[in-house]
């Protein structure tokens, strides 16, 4: 808990190294990439949000930590994924990802990205604001197994069933994931979708289930 | 007093209710008429401005505001309170921040386009290596149960694994009594690549096919030497004199 306080801290003084430095320091601890992500970066820009919520930062403080963790979410990937991941086969299958049009917030579905790398996925990542039609286009031509959309904002997260609906008629076994901080909102509407091929992720530890389920061949 | 309208920034005076007495001709062009401030702040800055604006009364706030076109966007609002009354400044922040980010995030597709096209290019260029494979071993049927097998290119595990079933398929559908496998134009060879071709060899024999390979260079020789313990296997250095002997 300290640990994000003080990580916290350091993204607000937009300290690129330092911040790169509590992170190296938990992987050299043994902390799992999981971990990592949701028990330091999550929390710390949680943390900065509320900041903002009581009037301690401006939103240009909360761009300055932003583009900090998002560095460090790069530098992760380079220097302690993909060296990781350099003699493992990415059989499990395709993963794309992206955040729903006018939706900025992609911090979690990169992370979320680099999860999958991590489990043996083909990965590719389509940032933030993407309208439908892109994701369409990306699809039938790349044929993803997996598609995973994210939402922060309640506006933003109003259009992820026609997301849904769109990329279900068009592609029968394509899985797909929806997370993002717009499910914990009291007013958001989605159903708890029933279809099998529908997955709704609040919490990292689901979608680890998620992972290693799917790793089994289960449902 | 100077009246609001005069004010060159969209400007209210409200009371501890936050309920609007007066907006300027500015702020209403931009937000709508409404009886609560309230009512122009974003859904999830609603708490915020209760908590700022209402409870404490700070000075200076960062809200999210939506306009009367529906477009939620940052404002610093500035307050100061008279007895019952506070006149709020709204000052539009994140003009410079959003056109910034715009292009930032532009140049950030144009990344991810050329990256999707790169993608769908190598999807295509795999074909064509696929394509280049298959003529690379094209099998020229001489004659009837004569098929002239000339390689080209890199003599590697992929060449013969690609093509592998086709030959052998050809090679057992037609009859094919002998191979002529032509290495002349062969560049590099390995031994790996070299023991896919021997074991492709050995399934000839199996069909009862036998083989010849010419067209062996010098540096390619030291490769071949495992070929020997192959039976049904001969080697000639000169094509031209086969191919004679079975055309006539």
């Amino acid at each position: 808990m300290e640990t994000v306080t003080h990580f916290t801290h350091v993204l607000l003084d937009g300290d690129q190294e330092k911040a790169w430095e509590y992170v190296v320091n938990e992987v050299e601890n043994g902390t799992s990439t999981e971990d990592i992500f949701y028990q330091l970066l999550t929390p710390a820009m949680v943390e900065i949000g509320k900041k903002w919520q009581e009037n301690e930062i401006t939103v240009a403080d909360e761009h300055l930590a932003t583009t900090t963790c998002d560095f460090t979410l790069a530098r992760y990937k380079h220097e302690i994924i993909l060296p990781r991941m350099k003699n493992t086969p990415t059989d499990q299958g395709k993963a794309l990802f992206f955040c729903v049009e006018q939706e900025e917030h992609d911090l979690g579905i990169r992370m979320i990205a680099q999860i999958f790398e991590e489990s043996g996925y083909e990965v590719r990542l389509m940032g933030a604001n993407l309208p439908v039609e892109f994701v369409l286009t990306m699809a039938v031509n790349w044929k993803p197994d997996i598609i995973g959309m994210s939402a922060s904002m309640l506006r933003q997260g109003e259009k992820v069933p026609s997301y849904i609906q769109r990329l279900m008629e068009r592609f029968e076994d394509i899985e797909l994931l929806i997370g993002g901080r717009f499910l914990s909102l009291p007013d958001q509407l989605l159903d708890k979708a029933d279809d099998s091929k529908v997955t709704m992720i609040q919490e990292g530890s689901e979608l680890s289930a998620w992972i290693s389920n799917r790793a089994k061949g289960g449902k | 007093m100077i009246h609001l309208d005069a004010m060159p920034m969209p400007m209210v005076i409200i009371d501890h209710s936050l309920n609007i007495i007066e907006a300027s001709g500015k702020a209403e062009k931009l937000f709508g008429r409404s009886a609560s401030f309230l009512n122009w702040v974003d859904h999830e800055s609603k708490d915020k401005a209760v908590r700022f604006m209402q409870h404490k009364h700070v000075e200076k706030l960062e809200l999210n505001l939506v306009t009367a076109e529906g477009v939620i966007s940052l404002f610093t609002v500035f307050i100061n309170w008279d007895k019952n009354t506070a006149a709020v400044v709204l000052q539009l922040e994140d003009q410079l921040i959003v056109q910034l980010m715009n292009k930032v995030k532009e140049h950030q597709r144009r990344l991810e386009e050329s990256d999707m096209e790169l993608i769908l290019k190598k999807n295509e260029l795999e074909v064509s290596f696929g394509r280049i494979s298959e003529l690379s071993t094209a099998a020229i049927h001489l004659t009837d149960e004569v098929v002239l097998i000339p390689i080209f290119g890199d003599l590697s595990v992929s060449l013969i694994h690609y093509n592998q079933e086709r030959i052998l398929n050809n090679i057992y559908s037609q009859n094919i009594d002998e191979v002529i496998i032509d290495l002349q134009s062969v560049g590099r060879m390995d031994e790996a690549g070299v023991e896919e071709l021997m074991k492709m060899i050995q399934s000839f024999s199996l069909f009862g096919a036998e083989c010849t390979i010419t067209g062996v260079k010098p540096e390619h020789a030291p490769f071949l030497n495992q070929f020997k313990t192959i039976k049904k296997l001969t080697f000639i250095n000169n094509l031209e004199d086969k191919v004679a002997r079975i055309i006539c």
